[in-house]
């Protein structure tokens, strides 16, 4: 009787299978259009990435990019009765934070980052966040505008320019947190496998 | 006799092949990427008398 190797046929196109939705799966899904497809540098602007959902236990980064034109200090501002020139310049820096009041997200830096910038210049923050509880979580991403000026460094001028709110969904994998989820399928996929190698030993 | 013992065989393997596919699916659920929104926004008209003057340097609030 000649036996059917059924079973290594079957574990095979499995893995093949997996491996092939990997390789296919799509990259993260972005629903707005890339800075880059924008005319150069036309505007000053800001572009916020948020994961929208997220997996317990997983971490995942909140960019936050800041492109400021090469007329930024001449059309984005208004300066009124101060005249910026050789003389009379100022520096530029950027503060940003993310608020979250919730204790299941965890914000890694806690705090505020903050870079000097020059127009024409792009600057990323990113943030990382961890999930620890599942549901809906809130909060703010803060942006501050600050102005040094160079005649006199102690002298710091500050305005909040954005405020984006930044909503963020923590869902379990049926009620496992991401780490668990994996650990559980790694020992489902490797329990047939060993089992059946065993039966098919034993025929 | 022979007769139980295939369709007990049988229902092993079934049961092997749902516990695969099971966790295969787990699996692809735990590394599956999630959606992400991004957002441009320009920047708006800012006015020099709408700074205030910092009263700490050091304050993170």
């Amino acid at each position: 009787m000649i036996r059917k190797p059924y079973f290594p046929i079957l574990f095979f196109l499995s893995v093949l299978l997996i491996w092939l939705i990997i390789i296919a799966s799509p990259l993260k899904t972005v629903s707005a259009i890339s800075i880059k497809a924008l005319p150069e540098m036309a505007l000053s602007q800001v572009e916020v990435r948020i994961p929208a959902e997220m997996r317990l236990g997983e971490t995942e980064t909140l960019t936050l990019t800041l492109y400021l034109s090469d007329e930024f200090l001449t059309n984005t501002i208004d300066w009124g009765q101060l005249k910026i020139g050789e003389e009379n310049s100022v520096y530029l820096s950027f503060e940003t934070r993310l608020d979250m009041v919730a204790s299941g997200i965890k914000i890694d830096p806690p705090g505020e980052m903050s870079a000097n910038m020059s127009p024409g210049h792009q600057q990323t923050f990113t943030f990382h966040v961890t999930a620890s509880e599942q549901g809906v979580f809130a909060g703010t991403l803060w942006v501050k505008m600050l102005l040094v000026p160079a005649s006199d460094t102690d002298e710091v001028y500050e305005k909040t320019i954005f405020a984006v709110p930044v909503e963020i969904k923590v869902h379990s994998i049926l009620g496992l947190s991401q780490k668990q989820a994996r650990i559980a399928s790694f020992v489902g996929l490797i329990f047939p496998i060993m089992l059946s190698f065993y039966i098919l030993k034993r025929k | 006799m022979a007769a139980r013992l295939k369709i007990k065989t049988l229902l092993l393997k079934i049961i092997l092949f749902l516990i695969f596919a099971g966790s295969m699916l787990l699996f692809l659920a735990s590394i599956w990427p999630q959606p992400e929104s991004s957002r441009i926004i320009p920047f708006p008209a800012i006015h020099m008398e709408e700074f205030q003057p910092r009263t700490d340097l050091l304050s993170n609030d």
